[in-house]
């Protein structure tokens, strides 16, 4: 059942089995698997409301004291469905290599490998609505859509499915909640406080407050934080009762190595033909229905030669549409054969057509002949894995919240090694690509000097906030062990990509589903 | 309103750009696809550029002599001199343009002929 703590005559403990905090991907992918479970009773806590509100996003305000960022009331929501309200739908599993130490990467390595979270993968596929699990890209070239032929030692093609239409965890799920008789989502809980016992190893209760300022606590068995890569942090970091450094914290590790995938356009390319005839990087729908997109990734051989990260490129044109000319537009809209007609002003299309004429006699010669106008521009996008960083961080900052709780700064960094990807990945790219024939790449400036402080405006991120909790057989490197317990205490466990200590290049929706549905059978093990 | 001058003028207009058509693809290589293999006009002020570029970088190549040597003059031949440049890893990265250093020659060697006979 859902149940709206702003509206509810509450009791002021609320006792469970399973107490999760937070109603993203991970937090309800947990929750589904204890749906009329019969011997558990599990409550999750959601700060939000069933809704977008502005008083609730407020809480997610920062600040951001690294490398420019969107700000961090807008990379994420806070209300049923958390961020999956606004996710882009792309899904890939991690790579093999992801998990391996790499000599060349600090940092690198997880306790669990590829093989720990392969069987959760098909229930994950049903949790996004992913359909079947073939990633091989061949798939596509079955569908007629060629794919370049790259040195295989060099770059290989890999495959996204993309959740279409993109599956939000609110609408699809919300029903299933209202009717659960052993799960309970409470809205508008505020978590401010994860208590501990007097000897600090094992948490006793979560500290909630409702938006009217009414206090309760869950005391529970076990319990799950599941409020994202910044979040986790912060309300780690703000439990202080026992340990003036936060909870979990001994070692200073809660906050650091926040990794991000850096994209962008991180080249330009000059095409030698048209590239999105007969080739499949355009998305396409797959054999049985389904949209995908291949990139182009640098292989496990190549990263290893480079000593670089993993990262990949896909393809992105501009539609020969948007492209004709004014000047045709206006003869084709004045000729009425134009597919969008979008203006009934004839003499602005005439004096368009007499100052575009060169634009217009190009565009009918093409369109005369039955070409395409082809592209004026084609993008090559960048998605990198980021190094594993201690000096990337979320810190808790001097202001407060209206709940009480120390807002964070997000400190985020990038090193040398990340910018050598880049520049060497798309070294590699445009050597592939000038002995097929197929163009010429160009790096930017800021590629062409190895100044790690030196990053472009356009570079963005996922919104991906991996690492800051991240997985440690070692507790003075990771802040939980391989089963994702925070290290020391008995009953507290992480969910979400903030438990991720390296990120690949894959979009982290899968994994984190994964990781959850891990969880889940470890907590059913242990309850 | 709509009037026979008003027509006219249009009319003309669109025959203009019918009669332009027929004369662009004679006059317009198309812009968006380079034929870099084998660079055609020498006019063209990208490739005047990159050769100058490479000379700058490369001043010791600077003698028409020695670059007619290193470019075939057979356009399928230096076309496939091109791409084996990629595989090999004989490339050039100028104004951050990663270029094969064959077709760099070949446009150091025009310009190197063009301000010979003085028109550089």
């Amino acid at each position: 059942m859902i149940i709206n703590l702003d509206q509810w005559d509450s009791r002021e403990v609320i006792k469970c089995d399973l107490c999760i905090a937070g109603s993203g991907a991970a937090g309800l992918s947990i929750a589904l698997q204890f749906i009329d479970h019969p011997h558990y009773n599990v409550v999750v806590l959601e700060g939000g409301d069933r809704n977008f509100s502005a008083a609730s996003q407020e809480i997610y305000q920062g600040r951001n004291l690294g490398i420019d960022y969107v700000g961090l009331d807008v990379t994420r929501l806070r209300y049923l469905g958390g961020t999956t309200n606004h996710w882009g739908g792309w899904c890939r599993p991690l790579d093999s290599m992801d998990f391996d130490v790499r000599s060349w990467v600090p940092y690198s390595g997880w306790p669990i490998g590829p093989k720990d979270i392969a069987p959760f993968r098909p229930a994950a596929h049903q949790i996004l609505d992913l359909g079947g699990l073939d990633y091989a890209p061949e798939i596509y070239v079955a569908e007629g859509a060629g794919l370049f032929q790259f040195d295989p030692k060099l770059l290989e093609h890999k495959l996204w499915w993309l959740s279409k239409p993109v599956i939000r965890f609110k609408s699809k799920y919300q029903a299933a909640l209202e009717k659960a008789e052993t799960v309970t989502l409470y809205l508008n809980a505020n978590l401010t406080n994860v208590q501990p016992s007097h000897d600090g190893r094992r948490v006793v209760r979560f500290d909630v407050l409702t938006n009217h300022g009414k206090r309760l606590q869950v005391r529970s068995r076990q319990y799950v934080l599941a409020l994202g890569g910044l979040e986790n942090p912060r309300i780690l970091l703000n439990s202080r009762s026992r340990h003036h450094n936060g909870l979990g914290n001994q070692h200073d590790v809660v906050g650091r190595y926040f990794m991000e995938h850096p994209h962008g356009p991180f080249c330009e390319i000059l095409i030698e033909r048209d590239l999105d005839r007969g080739f499949g990087y355009p998305q396409r729908w797959g054999h049985d229905g389904r949209p995908g997109r291949v990139g182009i990734c640098v292989t496990e051989a190549a990263q290893r030669d480079f000593k670089i990260l993993n990262h990949s490129f896909t393809i992105l044109y501009l539609s020969t549409q948007r492209n004709k000319s004014k000047g045709v537009r206006a003869l084709l809209d004045l000729t009425g054969t134009m597919e969008d007609q979008h203006d009934d002003d004839f003499w602005k299309d005439v004096w368009e057509l007499i100052k575009d004429t060169e634009g217009a006699a190009k565009g009918v010669y093409n369109i005369a002949l039955g070409n395409e106008v082809p592209p004026q521009k084609t993008a090559i996008y960048s998605r990198s894995e980021q190094a594993p960083n201690p000096d990337s961080r979320v810190v808790l900052i001097d202001e407060v919240d209206r709940l009480g709780l120390r807002r964070i700064g997000l400190d985020w960094r990038l090193t040398e090694l990340d910018k050598h990807t880049i520049r060497t990945a798309t070294r590699i790219l445009a050597r592939e690509m000038g002995r097929q024939g197929l163009g010429r790449v160009k790096l930017p400036e800021w590629l062409l000097n190895d100044d790690p402080n030196d990053w472009p405006e356009e570079l963005v991120g996922g919104h991906h906030h991996m690492g800051t909790t991240r997985m440690a057989t070692d507790p003075r490197l990771g802040v939980v062990d391989k089963d994702c317990r925070v290290h020391g205490l008995e009953n507290l466990y992480i969910a979400g990509s903030s438990v991720f200590p390296t990120g690949g290049f894959a979009n982290p929706t899968l994994t984190i589903v994964e990781l959850a549905l891990r969880l889940a059978q470890h907590l059913k093990e242990y309850l | 309103m709509l009037t026979r001058r008003r027509v006219l003028g249009v009319g003309a207009t669109v025959i203009a750009s019918w009669i332009w058509a027929s004369l662009a693809v004679r006059l317009w290589p198309a812009r968006n696809h380079v034929q870099l293999s084998d660079p055609g006009s020498t006019t063209d002020g990208r490739y005047v550029a990159l050769g100058r570029a490479y000379l700058q970088r490369y001043p010791d190549e600077a003698l028409q002599s020695r670059l007619s040597r290193l470019v075939p003059a057979d356009p399928v031949l230096r076309s496939r001199q091109v791409r084996d440049d990629f595989v090999t890893g004989q490339v050039v990265t100028l104004g951050g343009w990663i270029l094969s250093r064959t077709e760099c020659r070949f446009c150091a060697l025009h310009v190197l002929a063009d301000e010979r006979q003085g028109r550089g």
